[in-house]
């Protein structure tokens, strides 16, 4: 007996796409907080507006992440139960980010959040600014939305903080929704006349701009991003001079491969043990790339992961040092065997008993 | 399949000659009929395959044999008491995006009970949280499982066994029952890692086996729980080692090296420690330098050997008893000098020593990061004071 190859191809592909189609249900999940949000307003709420809101949020986090003062990583963040749309997609950026949440009755806590959403009509148009509030630091920007979409219509302005020359924003989360020649600015600004501001460019999007939903920029792309950026520059623009330091402590931490995040009890051990010994002034230097060409980018992913180790156990930022490669070994990058991070504790020569 | 072969003859031959002409009308019609049913036969397929594969995901993550809601009784109890260990108010604790079922649970709990929340991608964190289903007692009669959720270095775990209301149990006003069944703790609740008093709030009661295990009777008695403290479970693959490096080491090195005794060992922890015997000071002197010592204690070991015996454990009880979980720590300088038959030698008697010191203060429940253990050795007698062959143990209090 012979079967006919194409029917049978016809009959194995009807299988596969009907396992394969889902059916349309809009999923609401990825615009709520991980925990206590409000899922009525939020399903009553048209799914347009809620991704202008997701990027909103994402947008106004990933500049409050960078702020040095902010501490991600180690600081833990008072909010109350989000009772708007806007609350809940914002409430969601902060614990993708990587802040510690937690939920409290009213306005308790030094970290407290508050947020809002204004909406005012002015002689160039009717204006809708949104903005968070922690502590003394505010960070607002202004939005346009229009037919679907959310453009930027002013600078991101930050108070509360003076360090916000190293803020970089991801402004092409908003390009990537496509346009016919729009524009936008972007930069950072200071409420106050003398205070700091990044470059100022306009961006321009066009209808090529325009990418399908599936490969846009995930907001965990994009916080993470933030996150990493953080760390990375603080060692790379203020790198510790070790001059008039002594070396106290070594320790080599083993990572499974080359991907892995996942540090396990035996490394998070010896961090732990070496933080005990810490001394105001002393300096980690954290050592992942050891890479010939001097460039690895998992390795420098490891290098952050040790040091949010460090930060995690109230160790200020400043004091882990993220090192260049040291350009020793060749590694092939199809090699997935387990990889090693070296961290020094420095101490000041005069600052020992 | 016979017939499924006639219907699909015909296709075969149509498609074999690749003309579809319909002017084989009788040949067409059988291969229409039997195309028909193939596609019925696929759409059952289809419906059967899909509805399996919806059937594994909804079933997925229940970890283990228990209701999910049974599951969450014993979390609740395990929760119950982290308030009187980790201040809900200044701790915030890290859980991982993925793990194992009841991790969102425990999640829901937490905030109930006021603690912050961080999400985190993979194990970061000092209070990252874990939650493992442990081996159980097979030897009990009811269904039984170990969980233990731990919490950066404090470990809280407790063996649960589940009762059916035939089995007498209904009416105690202590259990919650789930349909037909209900959690009971059949062990005391574990702690690891702290030595903080704590007291039941969660299932205070639980079944006691031990007239059972000894054959005195048959049921179980229904008693009150209690708390046991205990050493960390073991870290797989061990941590790595902390190297000591200051320059007056490297010094001491350079000039014997000749030979002799060695300068540094690994402690416990694996952490790299000076020799005492030739004096200097503590390896750790920068962290005990804030605090005040306020007890020494010497064990003394048999010759050779690492034994602690009745009279050692007595007085490392006696220490742990005056412990104070958040002002103190613990200094232990194990000594082994003049001469060893052992092949470890004085290094390992002493380091040795000093560990079994340390593995009795874990045991207690003592985190590992509070104790400093490090070693005094040389195939001399000593003239510093320390022991020769015994162990210095010191309790040190913050200073106020």
């Amino acid at each position: 007996m012979r079967i006919p190859v194409r029917l049978v191809a016809l009959a194995a592909a009807v299988t596969l796409s009907a396992c394969q189609s889902k059916p349309l249900v809009r999923d609401d999940s990825q615009f709520l907080p991980f925990y206590d949000g409000d899922s009525d307003v939020v399903a009553q709420t048209p799914l347009e507006e809620l991704r202008a809101l997701q990027l909103i949020s994402t947008n106004l986090v990933s500049a409050l992440v960078q702020i040095p003062e902010m501490r991600v990583g180690s600081t833990t963040l008072q909010v109350s139960k989000p009772r708007t749309a806007f609350g809940n997609t914002l409430v969601r950026a902060l614990e993708e980010a990587g802040f510690g949440i937690q939920r409290v009755s009213a306005d308790q806590g030094l970290n407290y959040v508050t947020y809002g959403k204004r909406f005012s009509e002015t002689e160039t148009g009717p204006v809708t600014d949104y903005s968070i509030s922690v502590g003394e630091i505010e960070v607002r920007r202004e939005y346009n939305l229009t037919d679907g979409s959310v453009f930027p219509s002013s600078v991101m302005l930050v108070s509360g903080s003076n360090s916000i020359v190293d803020i970089q924003l991801d402004d092409e989360i908003f390009t990537e929704q496509g346009g016919v020649g729009d524009s936008f600015i972007s930069g950072v600004g200071s409420e106050s006349i003398d205070g700091p501001s990044t470059d100022i460019r306009t961006v321009t999007v066009n209808d090529y701009d325009t990418t399908p939903l599936e490969k846009r920029t995930t907001q965990v792309g994009v916080l993470d991003r933030a996150r990493q950026r953080v760390y990375q520059e603080d060692s790379k623009s203020k790198p510790v001079n070790l001059v008039g330091f002594d070396q106290l402590r070594r320790t080599v931490l083993i990572f499974n491969d080359q991907t892995s995040r996942v540090m396990g009890r035996g490394n998070k051990q010896a961090i732990r043990l070496m933080v005990r010994e810490f001394r105001a002034g002393d300096v980690y230097s954290v050592t992942a790339c050891t890479d010939v060409d001097g460039r690895n980018e998992q390795a420098q992913t490891r290098a952050i992961r040790v040091e949010e180790e460090f930060v995690s156990h109230g160790i200020n930022a400043s004091a882990v040092q993220i090192e260049p490669c040291i350009r020793a070994s060749y590694r092939h990058s199809s090699d997935n065997s387990p990889v090693a991070v070296s961290v020094v504790q420095y101490r000041r020569s005069d600052n020992f008993n | 399949m016979q017939k499924n072969s006639a219907y699909l003859e015909p296709c075969t031959r149509l498609l074999r000659r690749r003309s579809l002409h319909l002017t084989a009308s009788d040949n067409a019609d059988k291969c229409v009929t039997g195309v028909r049913r193939l596609l019925m036969f696929c759409s059952l397929v289809i419906l059967i395959g899909c509805s399996s594969l919806a059937d594994k995901k909804s079933g997925e993550d229940t970890s283990g044999v228990f209701e999910p809601a049974l599951r969450e009784d014993m979390i609740a109890d395990l929760v119950s008491v982290l308030p009187q260990l980790l201040d809900p108010l200044g701790n915030t604790i890290q859980i991982g995006s993925e793990g194992p079922a009841g991790n969102e649970f425990v999640a829901k709990k937490l905030i109930d009970l006021g603690y912050g929340i961080q999400r985190v991608d993979a194990d970061q964190g000092s209070n990252h949280m874990r939650l493992v289903d442990m081996e159980a007692n097979d030897s009990i009669d009811i269904p039984t499982t170990r969980l233990l959720l731990s919490i950066g270095d404090i470990e809280i775990s407790r063996e649960y066994g589940i009762v059916k209301r035939s089995m007498g149990y209904s009416n105690y006003p202590e259990l919650r029952w789930r349909g037909d069944d209900a959690v009971i703790p059949v062990s005391k609740l574990r702690l690891a890692g702290t030595r903080q008093a704590v007291e039941l709030v969660g299932l205070t009661k639980q079944l006691d086996y031990t007239a059972v295990e000894n054959e005195l009777a048959k049921q179980p008695e229904f008693i009150d729980g209690g708390v046991q403290y205990s050493a960390l479970a073991p870290i797989k693959g061990g941590i790595p080692t902390i190297s000591l490096i200051t320059n007056d080491i490297i010094e001491r090195v350079a000039e014997s090296a000749s030979g002799g005794p060695s300068l540094q060992g690994l402690n416990s922890t694996r952490v790299e420690v000076s020799n005492l015997f030739y004096g200097g000071d503590s390896t750790f002197e920068s962290v005990l330098d804030n605090y005040n010592r306020i007890a020494r204690e010497i064990v003394i070991f048999p010759n050779d050997s690492k034994r602690l015996g009745k009279t050692g454990k007595l007085i490392v009880r006696k220490l742990v008893s005056r412990f104070s979980e958040n002002s103190d720590v613990i200094g232990i300088i194990g000594c082994s000098n003049g001469r060893t038959k052992l092949q470890i030698g004085n290094e390992g008697l002493a380091l040795g020593r000093a560990k079994r010191i340390t593995e009795e203060l874990l045991a207690a429940g003592i985190s590992p990061d509070k104790v400093f253990d490090e070693g005094c050795w040389s195939p001399t007698a000593n003239t510093r004071g320390f022991p020769n062959r015994g162990v210095v143990i010191d309790l040190w209090r913050r200073k106020a």
